[in-house]
């Protein structure tokens, strides 16, 4: 039986064991400057959260099910320690940056933009080609443990990237994609989109409608665990087409053209519980640039490319299966509320189609292998690479493959992550007077 | 995609285990002579309002806890319940939970008897299963955590191990 002494013994060891391994660790390490020590203090958090329960140990008169509910928390405890290991390579990326410099600045104004100026940024190269990101990965438990207090409260922020496309610029602006997961939990977002929703008539009847007939299908589930179901499905999807919206007004149309390489090749119009299928981002996606000007720059720059963008959201509307067909079909009549809300929180940081102009004389700067840091003032670091996409066009074609043939481009992005680094250089600079 | 590592899922995976498991030594705390503490009364008070969004829930199946975590807990109470009440046949789901976030809610606030000791039993069981259930659940999270859904997704092919 758990919860006996022999296995609270065991539990309190092998707890003792991991924090004090983990401790050791010299990638946990202090580091120097800023960046990796919010996040280092949020796993340091971790052991003092769980060291903090180790020493609520009942005495061995205890009743069995607080006995056996104690050893029940020490194993989750040491889940969560093993889970931490994850967090230890993360530190060691902070010591040796591998990520493109340039885009390390335009990724962390994009962090300013859209959660905000407290934020610890860390970028870690992944072996699998994936594009991931975690916020408080430890947040949940340590905030659940009675009477114990917070180190931190910068948020840590971890990107994950491919270790091949460190400096495949082009396809950067999915870390804004990435970000809009730290901002929608920061500002409480996916909870302001779904009251709108709650609040309409139209939304609550076809919620009513849809958990009725699916009751109807599946007779051995309940109505609760129907609605709940519908529901946690509905939030996931707002939360991804959040995270759209967000990367559009941090990048404008240089994230739905980075979206359009990282995700058509994978998979076209099927939904997954988290995601959207494609078909439906992309027309959320459409109308949202439309809707904020973009829509002539990206007709003049890249005319074939939109024409297909514009084929596959055209594809929005096929058939998907009850639960699915709901989410897409109240998510696509509230496109409004999902702008609304990324609009609002990117605020004066939107980049504005104005920017069209200053990625114009990137791109032909570009065209000429010059770098685009400006003629004048230094370019904006997202202009700059709105303008390598222009020119990647330009040179590359303006079509699928040619858009495949500009992320193999690498005197183009090495160029376009240089004059990033070096325009926001430049515009920090404060000469002496 | 989110959290390449399931951390964040594990995490708040085990926070609802330990929640549970803390509702548990609090219950035994309510029922013994020694002194309740400000953030036990608070983890008893917590359980039962989650007690009754899992009731109102059964009341109204549109209505469902605004949180990710509300939605998670009552979703695990009413999978709890709906077995408790399986060996109990004389009562119902809404009437076992309404006992269960009334005889909390006392205890939160001081106000059980010696004799309050009985009614606290089924809480007791109901949480201990909650906290049983979310130990599974963070084993499959871990055994999950090489099984990642693609940015797009599409589910991907699994490793054998």
């Amino acid at each position: 039986m758990d919860g006996r002494a022999s296995d609270l013994g065991l539990l309190l060891a092998a707890a003792r064991h991991e924090v004090e391994g983990l401790r050791d660790d010299p990638r946990l390490g202090e580091l120097r400057g800023n960046r990796g020590t919010a996040l280092r203090c949020h796993v340091l958090d971790l052991f003092g959260a769980v060291e903090h329960r180790m020493a609520q140990e009942p005495s061995s008169t205890a009743p069995e099910p607080v006995r056996r509910a104690f050893a029940r928390s020490l194993r989750q405890g040491i889940h969560m320690l093993r889970g931490a290991h994850a967090a230890l390579p993360w530190l060691a990326a902070t010591r040796v940056p591998n990520l493109n410099l340039g885009s390390l600045y335009m990724t962390e104004e994009c962090a300013r933009i859209l959660v905000g100026t407290d934020v610890d940024l860390v970028v870690v190269p992944n072996p699998e080609y994936m594009y991931a990101t975690t916020s408080w990965p430890f947040s949940a438990v340590i905030d659940n443990t009675p009477g114990f207090t917070l180190s931190t409260t910068r948020r840590p922020i971890v990107l994950n990237y491919p270790l091949s496309d460190s400096d495949r610029l082009l396809l950067h602006p999915i870390f804004a994609h990435e970000l809009g997961h730290a901002s929608a939990d920061e500002h409480g977002l996916v909870g302001t989109v779904e009251a709108e929703l709650d609040g309409d008539p139209s939304f609550t009847a076809a919620l009513q409608q849809t958990v009725d007939d699916i009751a109807a299908n599946w007779t051995a589930m309940p109505k609760t665990q129907i609605s709940g179901m519908l529901r946690g499905g509905l939030r996931d999807w707002i939360e991804e087409l959040l995270c759209d919206h967000l990367a559009i007004e941090a990048s404008g149309p240089a994230f739905i053209w980075a979206f359009a390489m990282f995700v058509m090749p994978l998979s076209y119009g099927e939904p997954g519980s988290e995601h959207p299928p494609n078909t439906v981002r992309m027309r959320l996606a459409l109308d949202h640039l439309a809707r904020r000007g973009w829509r002539p720059y990206m007709e003049r720059v890249a005319p074939g490319v939109t024409a297909w963008l514009d084929g596959i959201a055209g594809d929005a509307s096929s058939h998907l299966d009850i639960q699915f067909a709901f989410l897409r079909d109240q998510l696509l009549s509230h496109a409004a509320v999902l702008q609304d809300a990324a609009i609002a929180r990117a605020g004066a940081g939107s980049l504005d189609p104005a920017a069209s102009e200053a990625a114009g004389e990137a791109a032909g700067l570009l065209s000429r292998l010059i770098m685009p840091v400006g003629l004048g003032d230094p370019l904006e670091g997202r202009a700059i690479l709105l303008g390598g996409w222009e020119q990647a066009f330009r040179e590359h074609g303006d079509s699928p493959p040619g858009m495949v043939r500009a992320l193999t481009d690498r005197r183009l992005q090495d160029l376009i992550g240089k004059a990033i680094e070096m325009s926001t250089v430049a515009a920090a600079w404060e000469p002496e007077t | 995609m989110r959290d390449l590592q399931h951390l964040e899922e594990l995490s708040s995976t085990a926070a609802l285990g330990l929640w549970a498991d803390d509702v548990v030594l609090a219950v035994d705390r309510a029922t013994s002579s020694a002194s309740l503490s400000d953030a036990q009364a608070g983890v008893l008070r917590e359980a039962s309002e989650m007690l009754e969004a899992a009731l109102e829930r059964t009341e109204h199946p549109l209505t469902t806890p605004k949180t990710a975590r509300g939605l998670a807990a009552t979703d695990t109470a009413l999978t709890v319940v709906a077995t408790l009440v399986q060996g109990q046949p004389e009562k119902s789901e809404r009437e076992l939970l309404t006992a269960m976030a009334s005889v909390l809610r006392e205890a939160a606030d001081g106000a059980l008897t010696m004799d309050d000791a009985e009614r606290l039993s089924p809480v007791m069981d109901l949480f201990g299963m909650v906290g049983e259930h979310q130990l599974i659940a963070s084993n499959s999270v871990l055994t999950s955590r090489k099984e990642a859904r693609a940015w797009t997704g599409a589910p991907a092919i699994s490793g054998s191990s």
